[in-house]
């Protein structure tokens, strides 16, 4: 094929993916963002595993929602590529998905980006021919690895309900956390950047539950140790967390907590002295052996 | 050639070097203002300090207004650190007055922002001079619910030579409000020229702040007195029209001087001004322009002239009896300036003046006398249709029309 009937293909193939989710600003990343939320669709659409898993990261977790947008909400439902793979296989096998999607939302910087989408239509049971309506919410993260955008985890079933689930603190989480609180406190970045994964994504919450309204504010640890190394020699940080919540998976590969904090930050060149408090969330990943925050979500909003 | 290669490299790293030491400094800067309460005096040495920098800091200040720059690596997570960034940069920026910045400030006077972000970024629209883009966002704040920040958006507004929020200013004045009478003193006193209509409609006002007003004159009087030697001669034109219209009879000197300013439209406004104030100094360059063989000096005299007449009729009697000079192009020129500034009284010379010898001044008297349009000039026009100068017949049949129109007009 040559590139002139593969650019036109492409522009082709661009161009039907946008006409049926097309609804926010379109950027060259935002469009390959589609597609790869196109080739989970399909694979959902067309039975076809392998095309709906070529979306995911192999650092895959997902959470239920529980019809919520709160993460006090949420629960773990997959801490692993493979443990998703074969719930994904076995569910495949027993129905047929005739849904369709739409992207209201997609939020990129650097390498990594959100968006939320909204399917609809029918699951039908392939044994019974039994068909339930189906009308889901979600929330996406996504890593751009070379050239493809990968999923590298979703919240399903996001809605308005305001339930909090019951949990307690892990010590280890804790533990975690606690070392993050007193390496921002003493400025001693590497300690704090040995505790990030590579490509965690930081987000301000903007005090909203409204998950679109989420700002990426970090892409990476290399964009926070460009901020730490920017931020740190002129202020001093004081902060008091307490950990509300965490939440372990059953394979303890994965982790959400939530904590409430007060930050003061006194400045070396002046004397203002800033404080604030805010509820955070923080997601994280235990797969080399020690557990590292992958998303972290500041100024997380209260239900009412 | 090793020579030329070390040298080069040398020259290199101390531009390198420079750079990197004014980058420094600006970001040292920053940091201090981000530090310090708005308005102390740290916080204000570091709005010194990078005015003094100038325009190399304006990319990084321009970037500071802009809520999506505070992520990443310039993530500052408290909204007080911003609003002090914001602040600082605006009235830095206000300083230097960067092409293309009046965007970003538009961007940032809306009620998302706070008090003392929006104050500087509509004082920095106001210094960046002309452009319709910030006239039509000021204009957007008039309706505030805050007047203070109507009060500002009034004085940006004048800075660019629009009356919009002249009544809030003058409201402001006449009212007790310490804070508001401060901001349009000082708002009158930065406009400089563009402040002098406002600051005459008000010299009479007196009321409780008649005498800081009759200070605030006294400033912009002194530094328009100084912007006659500016560089710029838009500057300087603009200066002696308005120490004309302050008409402060102390500022004759200076003004008399900018007579010989090298450029035209300097020399002719100082002479209207000065004409304006009754100066005869004035009068006599205009009515010595009016029969200078160069035709655009000729041109600028008759509208000055007329402008003069006009607002203060001082120069009547002397255009009267120039319809009786030795010289025709001065003749022509009185003719001509009689009929734009419509002077009735100069009606039966004007008639006069169509039996001239020479035609141009025939052809002037009648303009005159059809820009007057009294039913008296009716037979001396008709008596001109057949004349020999068919300049003179067209315009005696033109002024008559007018004649015609004007008594319909009536009727």
């Amino acid at each position: 094929m040559d590139l002139k009937t593969h650019l036109t293909r492409l522009s082709v193939t661009l161009l039907l993916a946008g006409s049926t989710v097309g609804e926010a600003a379109e950027t060259p990343e935002t469009i390959l963002i589609r597609q790869t939320l196109s080739a989970d669709l399909s694979g959902h659409r067309r039975g076809d595993a392998e095309l709906v898993l070529s979306a995911y990261d192999e650092d895959f977790a997902a959470y239920s929602g529980n019809e919520s947008t709160d993460p006090r909400a949420w629960q773990i439902r997959f801490e692993s590529r493979s443990s998703f793979a074969t719930s994904l296989e076995r569910d495949l096998q027993a129905n047929r998905y005739d849904t369709e999607r739409t992207v209201p939302n997609i939020n990129v910087r650097g390498n990594v980006a959100t968006a939320t989408t909204i399917d609809s239509g029918q699951v039908i049971n392939r044994q019974s021919g039994d068909g339930r309506p189906l009308y889901e919410e979600r929330l996406w993260t996504l890593l751009k690895r070379e050239d493809r955008w990968l999923v590298t985890s979703f919240v399903a079933d996001l809605g308005d309900q305001s339930s909090t689930v019951e949990s307690a603190t892990n010590s280890e989480v804790q533990a975690l956390l606690d070392r993050e609180e007193t390496a921002r406190e003493n400025g001693d970045q590497s300690d704090l950047l040995s505790l990030y994964a590579e490509y965690f994504s930081g987000y301000d919450g903007l005090d909203s539950l409204d998950p679109a309204s989420w700002k990426i504010i970090f892409s990476g640890t290399q964009e926070f140790e460009k901020y730490l190394a920017k931020r740190s020699p002129h202020v001093t940080y004081q902060i008091d967390r307490q950990l509300i919540s965490t939440q372990v998976g059953p394979e303890g590969l994965e982790a959400l907590a939530i904590g409430r904090e007060a930050v003061t930050v006194t400045h070396k060149r002046g004397d203002a002295k800033h404080a604030l408090e805010r509820n955070v969330m923080w997601t994280l990943s235990k797969r080399d052996g020690d557990w590292k925050i992958t998303n972290m979500l500041y100024n997380l909003g209260q239900a009412e | 050639m090793r020579f030329f290669t070390a040298l080069t490299a040398l020259c290199a790293s101390l531009f390198l070097s420079a750079c990197s030491t004014t980058e420094q400094q600006i970001t040292d800067y920053v940091e201090q203002m981000a530090a310090n309460p708005i308005d102390s005096p740290a916080w204000q040495e570091s709005v010194d300090g990078l005015i003094a920098i100038g325009r190399p800091a304006a990319r990084q200040l321009t970037a500071q207004l802009n809520p999506g720059h505070y992520v990443g690596e310039n993530y500052r997570e408290f909204r007080q650190e911003q609003e002090k960034l914001r602040t600082g940069s605006a009235r830095v920026l206000g300083h230097i007055k960067p092409r293309g910045v009046t965007g970003a400030l538009t961007g940032r006077i809306s009620s998302d922002y706070t008090e003392p972000e929006r104050i500087a970024c509509i004082w920095a629209i106001g210094e960046m001079g002309f452009a319709q883009g910030g006239i039509d966002a000021l204009k957007g704040q008039m309706s505030d619910e805050n007047p203070l920040i109507r009060l500002h958006a009034s004085i940006a507004l004048m800075k660019m030579d629009d009356q919009t929020g002249y009544e809030e200013i003058a409201s402001a004045l006449a009212g007790s409000n310490d804070i508001h009478v401060n901001v349009a003193l000082n708002g009158l006193a930065e406009a400089k020229h563009f402040g002098v209509p406002l600051l005459g409609q008000l010299t009479d006002q007196g009321g409780p702040n008649g005498a800081a007003l009759q200070q605030t004159i006294g400033q912009v009087s002194a530094e328009l007195v100084e912007q006659l030697n500016n560089e710029d001669p838009e500057m300087r034109r603009r200066a002696a029209l308005a120490l004309g219209e302050l008409g402060d009879s102390q500022h004759v000197d200076p003004l008399v001087q900018c007579l010989d300013d090298p450029s035209n439209q300097v020399r002719f406004s100082t002479a209207a001004a000065l004409a304006e104030m009754g100066e005869q100094a004035g009068v006599d360059f205009l009515f010595d322009s009016m029969r200078d063989p160069d035709p655009i000096l000729r041109t600028n005299a008759v509208k000055f002239l007329s402008g003069v007449q006009k607002s203060t009729g001082t120069v009547q009697a002397q255009l009267i009896s120039a319809l009786d000079s030795q010289e025709a192009l001065a003749r022509a020129g009185a003719a001509q300036v009689l009929g734009q500034a419509r002077v009735l009284d100069a009606v039966a010379a004007l008639q006069t003046a169509t039996g001239d010898s020479d035609a141009q001044v025939r052809a002037n008297a009648v303009i005159a006398l059809g820009h007057i349009a009294l039913p008296e000039s009716r037979r001396p026009l008709e008596a001109l249709l057949e004349d020999p100068d068919s300049t003179v017949a067209y315009y005696a049949e033109w002024a008559l029309r007018q004649l015609n129109s004007t008594e319909r007009g009536q009727g």
